[in-house]
């Protein structure tokens, strides 16, 4: 948090997300002569007013990192107008980037949307004169200038080294955007965009960054690329020179990547392991290969499943999220899912995380969501060009003033809205809503376990003992339990959806509510 | 849309599904701008083309579902899908809507409910000792047992969907009560 009197700048985001893009922004603000300050949004919005009437910044930028919190960073840009009267309010991020003109409609307070990368939008501010509506309405810029990744100054940590479990830990990024191009990925539809689809940082660049954070005490890091591991012949090579850069400072470390199935191969991934590699989470999405190719995954669902047989014979945590809902979802898909849920459970190590697709404007499915009658009956307005912003609407039109925007509002939405077309795929949506809430209890227990696996995982990298192994046991069993119990309720759910009248109303209610209550028992003290 | 060069004009076309996902074939299309209507219709496999000489803003409407119009703003060489799909006569589901409801701890071991939805019918359950009820409120009866228990509440507004929440009590080795 700043608390320095007079910036120019201060820099809003949700940092306990541990994503970087603002921790980029401050410090291209301060190469290009800004004062400039990271703010954390988790402060709350009366701190945040009361930061910027002591500092009186020229700038306050908001980097949005997902859908559910946007109408927060909103309701800060309007509480900030009204003491910031001549400060330029802008946003940031992958969605507005997208859905600036939305953004800009919904808040009447911002004066740009800045669509580029954080490193651009600092080279803009800093060398085009800052407008405000009553000059320039609606003003966004938009620059088309792609900065190597090794140009970058690395990210703000002025607010110190985050510790997890006693070990120091931090965010890295080895590279931005993916060189695959799945239909729901909006940083994939955002780097796709830019022209610049998939760019690395050298390996010399980013262990330079890690060492200067491991000497301050950081010992997880916790890479958050799209996508961690390059096309191949460049792969092997990428880690061998990974693995020497780590060795020659002699940085013993642990970390986490995200993957896809088809990068898991058996030797690599020893190989990372031996580097320190303790936590994957594998972009599985769905095991119904009709939804693998609706969202333009290119591997097949045998592929998902030899991925996650091939992580657990490693000794490595998997984790995915399990994708159930679509658009296009039908009940015969949902099935399809549970069985290969079934299939995965006994090498799993986690629970499972139930999900629903949630599509954004940008995205190769908010395009086909566009052109459908359905899309039109919600609303959605289709337009020409690659403005996709009008296809977003919020579920809810409610006006929320800057005092009760809360935290986890679930009755507005800048994803874009949807119903099943099949009403008992739909039925079991709003089902598994309810059962998986991630809020509740089911969402609790799912957390418990992830927290107790990284404090093994951190215990078994640096300081091992002959209990690990059973230990290790104890927690698979934890996750095979609540995974046995969540699967028995879907058989349940979907044997009803199946089999009931799905529209009475009784009924409905009381089988929910006895599934979510048994759910709760038999996964409460994990 | 994309873009085709050869084209004398612009074009549209694309496919209807039943709510399955099945082709519909023989389904009637319009599309109507100022200057033209230009009718069409599904083959058996639900695709349908239309070739629009004079590009513009236009409307492309199901005759079977006048009430849905699709708006195009097409310029010259441009080629639009769209995807049409037959919803049926959908009633809607219950839980159509997913509220929220909060246990608050009141005075000793005493909760009761917090939620801004009116109407709901309350069902209180415990996995240990007994509730009393009192109106929407129940007070709890530990167990002598220690251990962990939870309380639960779900609200049931009927049509308009259901809510759960739960709060976790502990009986300590002493007799304490720790609300979770």
């Amino acid at each position: 948090m700043a608390t320095s009197l007079s910036v120019d700048a201060l820099v809003v985001q949700d940092l306990g997300q541990q994503k970087l893009s603002a921790r980029y922004l401050v410090p291209a603000l301060q190469r290009a002569g800004w004062r400039a300050s990271l703010v954390d949004l988790n402060d709350g919005i009366a701190a945040i007013v009361a930061l910027a009437q002591r500092t009186t910044p020229r700038l306050v930028a908001s980097s949005i990192l997902f859908a559910d919190r946007v109408n927060e960073h909103l309701a800060l840009m309007t509480a900030l107008r009204s003491v910031l009267p001549h400060a330029h309010l802008t946003i940031a991020g992958h969605l507005p980037a997208f859905a600036h003109a939305d953004l800009l409609d919904a808040c009447p307070a911002l004066d740009s949307v800045m669509r580029g990368e954080e490193e651009e939008i600092a080279r803009i501010i800093s060398t085009v004169p800052l407008q405000t509506r009553d000059t320039k309405p609606h003003a966004i810029p938009h620059a088309a200038q792609i900065i190597p990744l090794d140009d970058l100054p690395f990210p703000a940590r002025d607010d110190g080294i985050a510790s997890y479990q006693g070990y120091g830990f931090a965010t890295v990024e080895a590279s931005r955007g993916c060189y695959h191009a799945c239909s729901f990925c909006l940083p994939s539809a955002f780097h796709h965009s830019r022209g610049a689809p998939y760019r690395l940082r050298s390996i010399s660049n980013l262990v330079d960054e890690i060492e200067s954070l491991y000497l301050r005490g950081a010992r997880l890091f916790l890479f958050d690329d799209e996508q961690f591991l390059p096309p191949s012949p460049q792969r092997a090579e990428r880690i061998a020179s990974f693995a020497d850069e780590l060795e020659r400072r002699d940085l013993r470390i642990a970390f986490t990547i995200k993957c896809r199935a088809d990068d898991v191969d058996a030797k690599l991934f020893r190989r990372l392991q031996v580097l320190g590699l303790v936590r994957v989470y594998v972009g599985i999405e769905s095991g119904s290969q009709a939804t693998l190719d609706l969202y333009n995954k290119r591997v097949t669902a045998g592929q998902n499943i030899e991925a996650l047989e091939t992580l657990s014979d490693l000794g490595l945590v998997a984790d995915f999220r399990a994708v159930m809902f679509h658009p296009w979802s039908t009940f015969e898909a949902i099935e399809a899912e549970i069985e290969f849920l079934d299939r995965v459970s006994p090498w799993m190590s986690t629970a499972f995380d139930f999900r629903e697709l949630e599509i954004y404007p940008g995205t190769p499915l908010a395009r086909r969501m566009k052109m459908s009658l359905r899309a039109e009956r919600s609303n959605l307005q289709p337009t020409d060009g690659d403005s996709f912003v009008a296809i977003l609407r919020l579920r809810d039109k409610r006006h929320r003033s800057a005092q009760d925007a809360p935290r986890n509002d679930t009755s507005t939405t800048w994803s874009l809205d949807y119903t099943i077309a099949d009403p008992r795929a739909e039925l079991l949506r709003q089902c598994s809503r309810l059962v998986f809430d991630p809020a509740g209890m089911y969402g609790d227990a799912h957390r418990s376990l992830t927290t107790a696996w990284f404090a093994q995982l951190l215990a078994q990298r640096f300081q091992p003992s002959a209990s690990d192994a059973e230990r290790a046991r104890e927690l698979k069993s934890v996750a095979a339990k609540m995974n046995s119990a969540s699967l028995a309720v879907w058989r349940e759910m979907l044997a009803f959806a199946r089999d009931a009248d799905i529209h009475h109303t009784n009924r409905v209610n009381e089988k929910a509510s006895e599934w979510t209550e048994r759910l709760n028992q038999e996964t409460r003290f994990v | 849309m994309s873009t085709d060069a050869s084209l004398k004009g612009a074009a549209v076309y694309g496919k209807i599904f039943d709510a399955k996902g099945q082709p519909l074939a023989g389904i009637a299309l319009v599309l109507q701008s100022d200057k033209t209507t230009i009718e069409a219709a599904t083959s058996s496999d639900g695709s349908f083309y239309i070739l629009v000489p004079n590009p513009g803003a236009s409307t492309l409407i199901l005759v079977s579902d006048r009430n849905n119009p699709l708006s195009l703003q097409l310029k010259q060489f441009d080629v639009a899908y769209v995807e049409f799909m037959d919803l049926g006569a959908q009633t809607p589901l219950p839980l159509a809507e997913i509220r929220s409801v909060d246990i608050v701890w009141g005075d000793d071991l005493t909760f009761q409910v917090d939620t801004p939805w009116q109407g709901a019918r309350y069902r209180w359950s415990v996995s240990g000792g007994a509730l009393n009820q009192e109106g929407d409120s129940v007070t709890w009866e530990p167990p002598a047992e220690p251990g962990n228990y939870l309380l639960q509440l779900v609200a049931d507004w009927g049509y308009d969907g259901l809510a759960v929440d739960v709060l976790t009590l502990f009986v300590t080795e002493d007799g304490n009560i720790v609300i979770g």
